[in-house]
């Protein structure tokens, strides 16, 4: 039953969570995204991101909302209890101790030692506010980031109200950051003007959803998609968003559209799939406006993933299982890595045309190309770092571990290795 | 002092929690404003044992911190009146966010006040910082420096440094009450 099930996550949530809403974080996303899948990582993302905008405890605020998502009202009504009880129950017992206790002198000593911790506690809070080790979500962004940082710590250290502050420094907020959007009719103006000119894309309306699910317009889509990896990589990005905007303005036609995408440059089966080219339809989905926001929870959990390694960008470090080396201490000047999962058919395949490619055997004796092999299956904390959606997958990296080839075929990695061998 | 009355503990508990923005440490400066400043409920001197036994105990340190304040003003129906307080401003906004708001996060106003306010808020837990370590001695002074670079630059949890004061606390206790008794 969900709603039990909600309750005891979100009691031990409340349970666990020692020292406040970030190190909960961890304990959120064990409940919610690993043991329970009520939702993605991506997902809970948002909802941090969202309880960053919105005021209280991160803790309740994701109880709150995440209750709602998956059990509606009374959802949320239980997880927000849930992760109250403990500390209310907690709490009383520890403050009625601490009253009748207070003039002992154990108490005295330990609260004494205690106190310069919890100091350096809130301390530590705001230096990791300040810098944190994600740039995501940074809180000082610029200039004006330390201007108001600096004006608001004179002005409370001067004893002015911190909830005046608060509101001065949003109302500051507003005042810089905040473009009124002047280019937007501007830019509207300029796609409806090429709506006008053509919805018509090789003699399909693909402001039609109809259109776009014919069979015929899913062939010539296919052949249009394939031609475009032939071309120079940012025109054929460019084009596909040209197009995709097209449809996009009516919402069924850009879904109908984003799921062909997905279909042929996304899904692991296709023979044609291509990180570099989904992005933009990623994207243009996620701009568009018509589209509702919960259909864009998806999509942006895929832009994440696929952002992951791009072609040309450092390829994400991990620990090599069974030794004490990280995979960028791994020193080459070709690093394959090779993810796998030993029951897969065509995970056999591949490991027998590693372990028997002459090309591949020579230049790694040559201290050519290191082969990294990785058990994928073993190692949930890759799936943060690696889009492995199918197994194997198969990276090309150069010497300074930046990505020449991303999920490619192992023939294709064997022959560009071939190539800059003879070179 | 004269009994706490519950609705206000329960409204002083609403404005804190509708101003807590960016985690239970942005409550710090609001509780210290409200609370000490403003009403007295509780002494400057206890301001940081609330701290420390709200930091100890397991869950958020805003519930913690307002199931502390209310239980010692009002007991029980104090605790209450001030969790409920501080949690209803954060359950009705979200449950309004999830309801109709879902494009928060896109609103670019949303986006720029928030871009001015974090700045601001970290400023505000970082100004009690200051006035709590001025009456301290330099040692307890020293001490939280290192706790801080400890937790900050080294990654040292912060679970384990409370224990570890917590029984440094404990052992000085036991010998100065044993040299006390002889």
């Amino acid at each position: 039953m969900i709603y039990l099930e909600l309750f005891i996550s979100y009691l031990k949530i409340g349970f666990f969570g020692f020292g406040g809403g970030y190190s909960m974080l961890s304990l959120i996303h064990h409940e919610v995204v690993v043991s329970h899948e009520w939702i993605s990582s991506a997902a809970l993302s948002d909802i941090i991101a969202i309880s960053q905008m919105t005021p209280g405890p991160i803790a309740i605020n994701s109880a709150t909302y995440i209750g709602y998502t998956i059990a509606g009202f009374w959802g949320s009504v239980i997880a927000t209890i849930a992760v109250c009880l403990p500390s209310l129950s907690i709490m009383v017992i520890i403050t009625r101790f601490f009253l009748k206790l207070r003039n002992s002198n154990y108490m005295e000593c330990i609260m004494t030692a205690m106190r310069p911790s919890v100091i350096g506690m809130i301390a530590a809070a705001s230096m990791l506010l300040i810098f944190p080790e994600e740039k995501q979500g940074a809180s000082m962004i610029d200039a004006w980031s330390w201007m108001l940082f600096a004006a608001a710590f004179v002005a409370s250290l001067r004893k002015v109200s911190p909830i005046k502050l608060i509101v001065l420094s949003a109302i500051a907020g507003i005042a810089i950051y905040y473009i009124p959007e002047v280019i937007a009719p501007k830019d509207e103006t300029g796609t409806t003007e090429s709506a006008t000119s053509t919805t018509l894309w090789r003699g399909f309306d693909i402001t039609q959803s109809e259109v776009i699910e014919s069979d015929t317009f899913e062939q010539a889509w296919v052949d249009y998609l394939y031609l475009l990896q032939h071309r120079e990589p940012s025109t054929a990005a460019y084009e596909l968003k040209t197009t995709l905007e097209i449809a996009d303005s009516s919402p069924e036609a850009a879904l109908a559209l984003f799921d062909l995408c997905e279909k042929y440059l996304y899904n692991p089966n296709s023979p044609i799939r291509h990180d570099e080219l989904f992005i933009p339809s990623l994207e243009v989905i996620l701009d568009s406006p018509k589209v509702d926001s919960l259909l864009k929870i998806r999509p942006t959990a895929m832009l994440q993933t696929v952002k992951l390694n791009r072609v040309g960008a450092v390829a994400n470090d991990f620990k090599i299982v069974g030794t004490n080396r990280t995979m960028h201490q791994v020193e080459a000047p070709y690093t394959l890595l090779y993810f796998y999962d030993p029951e897969c058919s065509d995970c056999k395949r591949v490991s027998a045309i590693i372990n028997r490619s002459e090309t591949l055997q020579e230049l790694e004796i040559d201290n050519h190309v290191a082969i990294i092999k990785i058990l994928a299956t073993e190692n949930n904390e890759l799936d943060s770092l690696y889009d492995l959606k199918a197994l194997p997958t198969l990276y090309l990296l150069d010497d300074s571990k930046r990505v020449l080839l991303k999920d490619a075929t192992i023939e294709s990695i064997i022959e560009s290795l071939k190539q800059v061998s003879t070179k | 002092m004269e009994a706490v009355r519950l609705r206000e503990l329960f409204s002083t508990f609403l404005r804190i929690g509708i101003f807590t923005f960016g985690g239970g440490f942005a409550m710090i400066p609001l509780i210290e404003r409200e609370i000490i400043e403003k009403r007295g409920w509780i002494a400057q001197k206890e301001f940081i044992d609330l701290l420390t036994i709200a930091q100890s105990a397991p869950g958020p340190i805003a519930l913690n911190t307002a199931v502390f304040i209310g239980y010692k003003s009002r007991g029980y129906k104090g605790a209450f009146a001030a969790l409920f307080g501080v949690v209803l401003p954060s359950f009705t906004i979200l449950l309004l966010v999830a309801l109709y708001f879902t494009q928060i996060r896109d609103n670019k106003i949303v986006e720029a006040a928030f871009k001015g306010m974090r700045p601001a808020v970290i400023a505000l837990i970082m100004a009690p910082v200051i006035s709590l370590l001025r009456p301290m001695k330099p040692l307890h002074i020293a001490l939280a420096t290192v706790a801080a670079v400890a937790l900050w630059y080294f990654a040292f949890s912060p679970i384990y440094l409370l224990l570890a004061s917590a029984i440094v606390g404990l052992v000085w206790a036991y010998f100065t009450s044993k040299n006390s008794a002889r």
